[in-house]
């Protein structure tokens, strides 16, 4: 399948890819998600503007209290250097697609394509992460909690890259669990976890969800239930069954009682992961 | 436009039209034909080569995203590690048809290459982006394990 061909701009610096953005070319960077799209054709832009050409956006930055990683850093890269720094990051990282999706697709990428189903948003709300758009008239930070706002759509403008994504160092233990049917496929439900307790006491919590709701959610109402409690059985299944009030997507692969499904499972399964994680 | 590319070690400079995707410079353009084009959707891995020494699904990269870079197909890969691959792939039968067997020996050799003695949930782990249609997986993941001893014997 050829995509419709197009005129290909390789800029030499970010000034000029924000340039280019601006006149209406489509950023291209490791391409796992643009070019299917664009061998299907459901899309077939006129210019792209290949951002694999500025290779400074490929970073992973310790500073004091966070990471700050570059646009163009690919999934692999994020799953094997912040195993120890950030471990939930990197897990995300590393339950996306196959090997050779995670070496061509970057972080930028995915939060800018935005699919409800994709691994890092559960984990960027979860962390309280935040993206760093850039565009002409300069650097613009969005919570990751704001971010995703529907299915493929971001609070990104017209003009906006995606420059960096922040990711708050942590104390808190964390865990994440997917459900897929294929071992390579976006998931059913995915829910990342960060969670600090003392004395098995749930102190802070916060609960990113992925592939569950039309955009990815923080799940404040089961956070609201958790807090201040330790996590005996029947608290966490009243807390992973209070009733849902946002809409549950159903599609070919999971109706939206399976779904459902899915998705209590694996949220006691994330809980109970960065809870036994606390303890040690 | 013109890109630079060093495949299996040759340099070539080539005048590419943007919407030309690797796997058909490689097949087409170089005539390396064990690039094979399974699903054409990015999800069977047929058509896995190495991008500066890492497994890419060549279908799902355009030419000109190898520019300046280097990369290897199953005609170029020679050394003991692809011999032992090789060997071990015939011993256990570890082909029936065919179609994925170039994809699934540079998924492996990139495996063989990272970790010297891996374990069966390795490389599970590696071939999650190879499907295979015909063998069930059994006989390659005991290829993969039996070509990693011979790597290392
Ligand atoms: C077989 C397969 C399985 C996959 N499985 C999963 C999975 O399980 N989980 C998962 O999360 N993902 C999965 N993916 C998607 C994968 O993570 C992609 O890498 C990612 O969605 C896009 O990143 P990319 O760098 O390839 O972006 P591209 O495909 O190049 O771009 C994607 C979109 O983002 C835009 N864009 C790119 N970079 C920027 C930027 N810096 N600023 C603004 N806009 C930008 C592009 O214009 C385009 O609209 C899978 C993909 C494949 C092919
Ligand atoms: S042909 Fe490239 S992944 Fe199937
Ligand atoms: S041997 Fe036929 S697809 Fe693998």
């Amino acid at each position: 399948m050829y995509p419709r061909n197009f005129k290909l701009i390789w800029p030499s610096s970010l000034e000029e890819a924000l340039e280019a953005v601006e006149a209406g070319a489509v950023p291209l960077a490791g391409g796992q998600s643009l070019i299917p799209m664009m061998k299907l054709r459901l899309i077939a832009p006129e210019s792209v503007v290949y951002l694999g050409a500025i290779r400074d956006l490929d970073y992973i930055k310790e500073l004091n209290d966070k990471f700050a990683i570059g646009a163009l850093t690919t999934h692999s890269r994020i799953a094997s250097e912040l195993r120890e720094g950030s471990p939930l990051i990197s897990k995300a990282a590393s339950e996306i697609g196959d090997v050779q999706v995670r070496n061509m697709g970057t972080i930028g990428g995915s939060v800018a394509h935005a699919d409800p189903a994709a691994d890092y948003p559960a984990a960027l709300i979860a962390l309280g992460a935040v993206i760093r758009a850039v565009s002409k008239n300069g650097i613009r930070e969005i919570p990751a909690e704001r971010f995703f706002t529907g299915p493929y759509q971001t609070a990104l403008d017209h003009g906006e890259l995606v420059m960096e994504v922040v990711v708050p160092k942590t104390a808190c233990s964390v865990g994440y669990a997917k459900f897929t049917r294929i071992a390579t496929d976006f998931a059913i439900a995915a829910v990342a976890v960060r969670l600090s307790a003392h004395d098995g006491v749930v102190e802070d919590i916060s609960i990113g969800i992925s592939g569950v709701f039309a955009h990815p959610i923080r799940a404040r109402w089961i956070e609201d239930a958790l807090i201040g409690k330790k996590l005996a059985d029947e608290v966490l299944s009243r807390a992973i069954n209070a009733e849902v009030v946002h809409e549950v997507i159903s599609d070919p692969r999971a109706s939206k009682e399976f779904r459902l499904k899915a998705f209590r499972a694996m949220a006691r399964r994330a809980i109970l992961e960065a809870y036994e994680n606390s303890k040690v | 436009m013109r890109i630079q590319v060093v495949v299996n070690g040759v340099r070539h400079d080539i005048e590419v039209k943007p919407n030309l995707l690797l796997v058909h410079l490689l097949r087409d353009y170089l005539g390396l034909r064990s690039v094979r084009i399974g699903c054409d959707t990015s999800n069977c891995g047929a058509c896995t080569v190495l991008l500066d020494g890492r497994p890419v699904k060549s279908c799902t990269l355009f030419a000109f995203m190898a520019h300046g870079r280097s990369v290897t197909t199953l005609e170029g890969l020679n050394d003991d590690a692809a011999e032992a691959i090789r060997r071990s792939f015939v011993e256990e039968t570890a082909a029936q048809c065919g179609y994925c067997t170039s994809g699934m020996i540079i998924s492996i050799y990139h495996l063989l290459k990272s970790k010297r003695k891996p374990t069966e949930e390795d490389v599970r782990h590696t071939l999650v982006g190879n499907l295979c249609r015909c063998t069930g997986y059994v006989s390659i993941i005991r290829a993969a394990l039996k070509a990693a001893r011979y790597v290392s014997a």
